[in-house]
């Protein structure tokens, strides 16, 4: 399985689709902070707040998380690199194994930019705001900066910028047994993006039904995962992690059922 | 060593309840070049894809180096090398990285394979080109290459010539006889070009809409194919005498049924039927037999039969 991930590993540093991805969520993530700095000052109309909240983390990962889980999932059927690697003994498990993880990490190399820059931004002590729209990073930024943090502070910031980058990644995780099954990129994105448009609509349902709400916060989707800031209690934080945790694992064990007996074409 | 490299018993495979592979039961020994023969949709393809771990039988068994069972066959596997309908590329890579990338994967640590092996295949001076802007046959070569990086013993090519020019399909040719004699690599190989495999190919597996048809050697088809008169008569042993002392060859063979196979004077069948009848020998057939591979491998299938 290691030679799996150093191979991936390899194709990562050696592709541009990767790269463009990760300028697109630099770029994505300054727009964002500039425009959370502008719009408190008066600079920038604060109608403009829905377009600072596309160029948001919540909202990038949900179409670039997708659009990785197809280059790195869906490129290696077409590429036909799976064929070539269950043809010289490579398990099923230890493929998915292996991709699972490539997959968490590139996924936290498309977030870093938002990481670094909410952690530039509360470094700075001015005011950030996107009017009432701010999920994950953006809302932790838009919360926090301005506020003097104390040494104990910045250890609890740093583990919730470790629960909100494990949510994303285990919201997205879905696409990988969507890709292991569908192998079609565009599908892959597509019905991604459609379900988290779903799952948004459903946050709002859980608000007025609260057993819904039980059921719902037991997915990276549900709770208040996105929303962590320093008023958060540490049994929140832990419980988002853990829950991450658990569905990454289940949709390892669900992409494990769907492949393992499945024909490589 | 495994008398057997790979052994099948009864191997069947079906899409939807339609068999594409019936019962197929053979055994490769090592050291040979199989040629898989069979039209589209024979099976071939189903075969190689089974014996990959890319398909799983319906029913049946495969044994891989003499052995069986999922787990072993996966450890098996890595003693294999394969390129199966398309080679595996990664079209944004050149082809030096194509080769990094597959033994990364594979675990290889010598770097100088790299080198040899787009060597052997002719590669080695396509530096920065991407392997997207590859002509098909050097997509072929690639792919090849890449199933050679783990030194296999045991080789899977499904048309690998498709695309190549002459000479290239001559070095291929060469490269898979060469891989064969001094690695004593089996290696299976399907092509529609069946002149081109019965240059390369040191046995026969011919399928037909999933059943196999035939395994034979290539001395067991050049004796089917070879142009022969096929003599029959009530005394073959007069028969054989006035070959010998009157037409003076022994370039015949006699046949279980006292048939009698001649090799000589093919092209004057009259002088052969006038010393036959000149000295008593009282023929009930003499005919011009003999194939084609294309003829044999029509016959075999079911088209017009073999004489």
């Amino acid at each position: 399985m290691l030679n799996l991930i150093q191979a991936d590993l390899y194709k990562l540093r050696k592709s541009a689709p990767i790269k463009v991805l990760l300028a697109i969520t630099t770029i994505s993530a300054i727009i964002m902070a500039v425009m959370a700095y502008l719009i408190p000052q008066g600079k920038i109309d604060p109608n403009l707040t829905g377009l600072g909240f596309m160029f948001s983390d919540v909202n990038v990962i949900s179409i670039l998380g997708a659009v990785m889980a197809a280059v790195l999932i869906c490129g290696d059927f077409d590429s036909r690199t799976f064929h070539d690697a269950v043809a010289s003994g490579s398990s099923r498990a230890s493929i998915i194994l292996g991709k699972t993880v490539v997959f968490c990490f590139s996924i936290l190399c498309i977030l870093l930019p938002y990481i670094i820059t909410t952690g530039i931004v509360l470094g700075t002590g001015f005011k950030f705001s996107m009017g009432s729209v701010a999920v994950g990073f953006l809302n932790m930024m838009t919360t926090e900066a301005g506020k003097a943090l104390t040494a104990a502070e910045m250890w609890k910031i740093a583990s919730i910028i470790l629960s909100i980058t494990l949510v994303y990644i285990a919201q997205v995780s879905i696409c990988i047994p969507l890709a292991f099954t569908l192998k079609k990129p565009v599908l892959v994105v597509a019905i991604y993006y459609g379900f988290s448009i779903l799952m948004a609509q459903l946050g709002r349902l859980s608000e007025s039904s609260k057993w819904f709400d039980r059921i719902f916060s037991c997915t990276p989707y549900g709770g208040n995962y996105t929303f962590l800031t320093l008023a958060s209690e540490t049994g929140e934080i832990i419980k988002a992690l853990t829950i991450s945790l658990i569905f990454i694992i289940l949709m390892l064990i669900v992409t494990y059922s769907l492949f393992r007996k499945s024909e490589i074409k | 060593m495994a008398e057997h490299v790979l052994r099948t018993t009864n191997l069947t495979k079906s899409y939807r309840g339609a068999a594409v592979l019936k019962q197929i039961s053979l055994s490769l020994a090592p050291g040979r070049i199989y040629g898989l023969i069979g039209q589209n949709g024979a099976g071939k393809t189903t075969l190689m894809r089974l014996i990959t771990g890319l398909s799983f039988p319906s029913s049946g068994t495969i044994e891989l180096f003499g052995h069986q069972g999922e787990k072993d066959l996966q450890l098996e596997r890595k003693r294999i090398g394969s390129m199966i309908e398309y080679p595996s590329l990664t079209l944004s890579m050149t082809a030096q990285e194509n080769i990094r990338l597959h033994r990364i994967m594979r675990g290889i640590p010598n770097k100088e394979i790299e080198d040899e092996v787009l060597k052997l295949v002719g590669l080695a001076g396509t530096g920065k080109k991407k392997a997207k802007n590859f002509s098909l046959g050097m997509k072929q070569r690639l792919g090849i290459a890449i199933a050679l990086l783990s030194s296999p013993e045991f080789l899977i090519l499904d048309e690998p010539i498709n695309g190549l020019d002459p000479v290239g399909v001559i070095e291929i040719r060469n490269l898979l006889k060469k891989l064969c004699e001094e690695r004593h690599m089996t290696i299976l190989i399907s092509s529609h070009n069946l002149p081109e495999l019965y240059q390369t190919a040191t046995d026969y597996i011919i399928v037909h809409q999933g059943e196999l048809k035939q395994l034979l050697t290539q001395e067991q088809l050049e004796e089917r194919c070879k142009h022969h008169f096929l003599i029959r008569s009530n005394e073959p042993e007069k028969l054989v005498s006035v070959l010998e002392t009157q037409l003076h060859t022994t370039n015949y063979k006699v046949m279980p049924d006292q048939s009698v196979k001649l090799y000589d004077y093919l092209d004057d069948k009259e002088k052969v039927s006038r010393v036959l009848y000149d000295h008593g020998v009282v023929i009930t057939n003499l005919s011009n037999e003999g194939d084609t591979l294309e003829n044999y491998f029509i016959s075999v299938i079911g088209g017009e039969p073999h004489a």
